[in-house]
């Protein structure tokens, strides 16, 4: 083997391991979580979606909860097409956990500038957990086509 | 299967010569075949990029309303199904696949004629089917990959939706017969010396797509049909409220969607390995790892779909492995780029339009490489989900690696095609106005993705600060959109006025540039010897290149000799024309148009006019069912009967097939809510009929046996045993289907129903085509020439029936006994 050969292998294999620690460093340094496992919304013959979720906890009453000092539950439904709540007031630091699902078709869940960024699937629960430093008003999005008007389900998010 | 049974005297014509229209609509010749495919896949190109320009228009502005959003969603949905089923996929396996890989490998045509006219005629269909919305009520404007459960009849009613479940399972159908095609062509048609590694590196890229659509079709038929029952049967394969998830379309569509690229991007590598060291005027550098590394990529893509369901929360297992794979992909990606820049490496360049456009593919792919190493990442790829950032990427895969690539091949196989040269000039100009519109169009879509521009918007906020790099995208598009155009002005002024090509016109390496430009009807006078890889170079310059050095200097290659082109002394056998390939898709368009319409007189006129077309096709010949490749029309390299390898080709194609329904059973059984569930199953009499398909697996051993021997007395009998358990089977399935629609489960009951009825109906219709196949082959054996010499016939009639047997076996354990096991 060449020495060029053999300069190319471990520089290839340096590239590697650093494409590893960067990707280890992004999820235990920075933090940055994959959406879970989903917890399931127990569905029953024959019954809307959109009724099953009027009864079931935490859905049967969307919007900010605090549950402890700074610490936030924001339970939004996605449906067609527009969020409920759609316009989500926060203090600032307020570290949040968002519990959201879909009452229809597919939805995205984004919120631009920040790592929230959830599938919505009609039946499960998505959550993402994040924390709100800086003030501003940011746009909450869908993101996955979800049909005629998809382009104007958005709402935002105030942090004070 | 193909061979003619009276010898057709060939005239020393061109294949585009003669026949007239109707030559044409029977033409089983796969250079025509390769021509109508391309005429239909630039029409497609046209309208995918008119669609594309119209987008962008609509997008110059916050707040435009050039068209309609209803239109927009349409446009974007048809842009991308068009371009890749229509357009790209046409183009790279339908054109060049056909038309060259027979050349490349010394043949005279495909190993079945008639069934690669069958896939173009179905694939027009198909295209036509996703079309017909425009007269009944608007295109599908679901996206290109459909989600679930948009796609399903409450979200997204009227026919749009239905028009394009039905035109992809035709579409994908078609593709599956043309790959299975182009395999079995490869593993059995290959001239004397011609070794797989001696192959030219389209040939291997050619055989492993193959492989791909073959295995990846599958699953994607399978969630489509899931979809087509929804919309039409009331099932709940993607309803929530019956305790569905809408996620298992994600994962049968990306289970075909991710080796879905590599069955565009292998074809286009193949492309550019043919372009580079014809223009470099070197071998391939490093060919054994140019083919492994094709090899890697498609076994890596099956393990790679999960990267597009990062943000469905598959769980932090499933997300590392995906990345995982998603990172490794990159390995043989590379050494395919770094291979083609050591060919270009002290090469002696010549700069023509179609070397422009290999450079460029290596140059744009890699940028789309580098991005799409990005998404291996999970937590970056999650941040750019259905961002533009995404649609940037794609692009630069798509449009920087294969519809490059689809140029380069363009230019340098045009003349071989037409028998014209293009112009050198208005492709170069093409070049550089491609370069400038592709960049200028999608690199700023990177910085938009980035900045919270999501996809697939029909308009946007003023205040957001993504106007102008919109505008510079809409503008460029433009551009791009002028590039083609020079390219069709191009196109037709070399057919009106275009220097003659000669037959080798760049100096070429492997053997279709040996031939005539255009080729003969037969290809080859003379079946070629193949003596190392580049065949034809080798001809030319000798082993060592020391032959013909002064006409290498001087630029003017040496071209064929008079004698190599003269036409044969004797007539050759070439497979003759028919009319039911046509006819037969005309069933499919008219059978699938009654399914959308509801009007089942008209599917059953589409039924029985395809069902007609089929058996005729199959008893054209007096020649049906014998080992009739002619040696001098198909040189058979493996030994093996074309037709065996094609029927384990299509069964391997089958058990992934299979595979997605077992799956689907599998997930949807522990769902079951309401309704009866498992414990419904009667054990007992599904073992009966178990054990009677099982000793038809032995018959038919028998039956194969006494035709070998040359026994039809007891083949009959054999044969006939066969048959009589397969219709005990049926009958105790048919028993055992009303019992169960009398206990209150049917398809639209509950998940049990609709995946247990689904899998073990689709189990059962195999059944009921083997029986018919059988049936058939038995009525033949009182023909005359029924005697040993067919015992193919029988064996691949049998080596269906053991593998629906053997599907039967693994179903009657998953689905009857492991649950009777849990239930204990």
């Amino acid at each position: 083997m060449e020495a060029y050969e053999k300069s190319f292998l471990v520089a290839s294999g340096a590239v590697l391991v650093a494409f590893l620690l960067a990707l280890a460093y992004s999820v235990f340094a920075m933090g940055i979580s994959m959406p879970g496992r989903m917890e399931m919304i127990a569905c029953t013959a024959d019954q809307k979606l959109r009724k099953v979720l009027r009864v079931t906890p935490p859905f049967d009453n969307p919007g900010v909860h605090e549950t402890a000092p700074g610490k936030f539950d924001v339970v939004v439904i996605g449906q067609t097409w527009s969020f409920a709540p759609d316009n989500i007031e926060l203090p600032v630091g307020a570290e949040v956990t968002f519990r959201a699902t879909s009452s229809d078709v597919i939805h995205g869940f984004m919120i631009v500038g920040t790592n929230v960024n959830m599938m919505l699937v009609p039946g499960e629960v998505s959550s993402e957990t994040y924390k709100f430093s800086r003030p501003g008003e940011y746009l909450l999005l869908c993101h996955e086509y979800c049909g005629r008007l998809h382009h104007t389900m958005s709402g935002k998010v105030v942090v004070k | 299967m193909a061979a003619h049974p009276k010898p057709l005297h060939v005239e020393p014509a061109n294949y585009l010569q003669g026949g007239g229209v109707i030559g044409w609509l029977t033409t089983v010749d796969h250079k025509r075949i390769a021509v109508l495919y391309g005429v239909s896949a630039l029409l497609f190109l046209g309208l995918g990029g008119l669609e594309a320009m119209a987008i962008r228009i609509q997008l110059w502005a916050p707040g435009e309303h050039f068209i309609s959003a209803r239109a927009y969603n349409e446009l974007f949905t048809m842009h991308g199904t068009s371009m890749l089923f229509l357009a790209v996929m046409p183009l790279l396996l339908g054109t060049f696949a056909n038309f060259m890989l027979p050349l490349q490998i010394g043949a005279r045509d495909v190993a079945f004629p008639r069934i690669n006219a069958l896939s173009f005629w179905v694939s027009l269909m198909g295209a036509i089917l996703l079309h017909l919305g425009w007269f009944f009520g608007g295109l599908p404007d679901a996206g290109w990959f459909g989600y679930a459960n948009l796609t399903e009849r409450m979200y997204s009613p009227g026919l749009p939706l239905d028009f394009w479940t039905l035109g992809l399972i035709v579409a994908g159908a078609s593709t599956i017969l043309a790959t299975l095609n182009f395999l079995v062509t490869l593993i059995t048609m290959r001239a004397p010396g011609m070794s797989y590694m001696r192959m030219p590196m389209f040939c291997w890229a050619i055989m492993i797509t193959s492989i791909l659509v073959l295995l990846a079709f599958p699953p994607l038929t399978v969630g489509l049909i899931f979809l087509l029952m929804d919309r039409f049967f009331g099932t709940h394969f993607y309803i929530v409220s019956a305790g569905a998830t809408p996620i298992l379309w994600q994962h049968l569509f990306w289970l075909f969607g991710h080796p879905e690229v590599y069955i565009i991007a292998l074809p286009a590598f193949g492309v550019i390995s043919e372009v580079v060291p014809t223009f470099s005027r070197k071998p391939l550098f490093g060919y054994p790892m140019m083919a492994y590394s094709i090899c890697l990529i498609a076994f890596l893509s099956y393990g790679v779909w999960g990267h597009h369901m990062f943000a469905t929360g598959m769980g932090p297992v499933a997300d590392a492995a995906f990345a995982v794979t998603s990172m490794l992909i990159a390995i043989p990606t590379g050494i395919k780029i770094f291979s083609w820049i050591a060919t270009v490496w002290g090469g002696s360049l010549r700069m023509t339009t179609s070397f422009y456009f290999a450079l460029g593919m290596i140059l744009e792919f890699t940028f789309g490489g580098l991005s799409g190493i990005m998404h291996a990442s999970a937590p970056i790829d999650l941040q750019q989900t259905d961002s533009y950032f995404v649609v940037a990427h794609f692009h630069y895969v798509l449009f920087g690696g294969a519809v490059f690539a689809i140029l380069a091949g363009i230019f340098y196989w045009w003349p071989k095609v037409t028998g014209k040269m293009l112009s050198e000039r208005l492709g170069k100009l093409q070049f550089w106005l491609t370069i400038i519109g592709f960049n200028g169009t999608f690199f700023p879509m990177h910085f938009l993705g980035m900045w919270g521009m999501p996809r697939r918007i029909y308009t946007y906020g003023a205040g957001l600060g993504w106007t102008h790099l919109n505008q510079l995208e809409t503008v460029c598009a433009m551009i791009l959109g002028l590039a083609f155009l020079v390219m069709y002005i191009n196109m037709v002024w070399s057919i009106a006025n275009g220097e003659k090509a000669p037959p080798d016109p760049w100096d070429g390496r492997s053997l279709e540039w040996s031939v005539a430009s255009p080729p003969p009807v037969y290809n080859f006078a003379r079946i070629p010897e193949v003596r190392g890889r580049d065949a034809w170079w080798i001809v030319k310059y000798g082993r060592t290149g020391s032959r013909g050095l002064a006409a290498y200097m001087s630029g003017k290659p040496p071209q064929p000799s008079a004698a190599d082109l003269a036409p044969p002394a004797e007539p050759i056998h070439m497979p003759a024309p028919s009319i039911f390939p046509l006819i037969l898709s005309i069933g499919v368009l008219v059978a699938s148009l009654g399914v959308i319409i509801g009007e089942w007189r008209i599917v059953i006129l589409g039924a029985v006019t395809l069902v007609v077309a089929a058996i005729a096709m199959g008893f054209e010949y007096p020649t049906f069912g014998q080992e009739s490749h002619d040696p001098m029309a198909a040189p058979s390299s493996g030994g093996t009967d074309v037709r065996k390898v094609g029927i384990w080709s299509f069964i391997g194609s089958e058990c992934l097939f299979f595979a997605s329904l077992i799956a689907t059973y599998i997930i949807y059984k522990g769902r079951n809510i309401g309704g009866p569930g498992a414990e419904i199953l009667e054990i007992p009499l599904t073992s009966f009929s178990t054990f009677a398909l099982l000793m038809s697996s032995l018959a038919m051993v028998l039956a194969l046996a006494a035709i070998q021997r040359n026994d039809r007395t007891w083949m009959r009998v054999w044969l006939g045993t066969t048959i009589g358990l397969g219709l005990v089977f049926l009958g105790v399935e048919a028993y055992e289907f009303t019992h169960f629609y009398h206990e209150g489960l049917s398809l639209q009951t509950d998940l049990f129903g609709q995946s247990f009825f689904t899998l073990v109906g689709f189990h059962g219709a195999h059944v009921s085509i083997g029986v018919l196949w059988l049936a058939t082959l038995w009525f033949a054996s009182f023909g005359e020439k029924f005697d040993g010499s067919r015992s193919l016939s029988v064996e691949l009639a049998g080596l269906y029936w053991h593998f629906v047997d053997i599907v039967w076996v693994i179903i009657f354990t998953l689905v009857y006994l492991m649950q009777q096991v849990k239930g204990a």
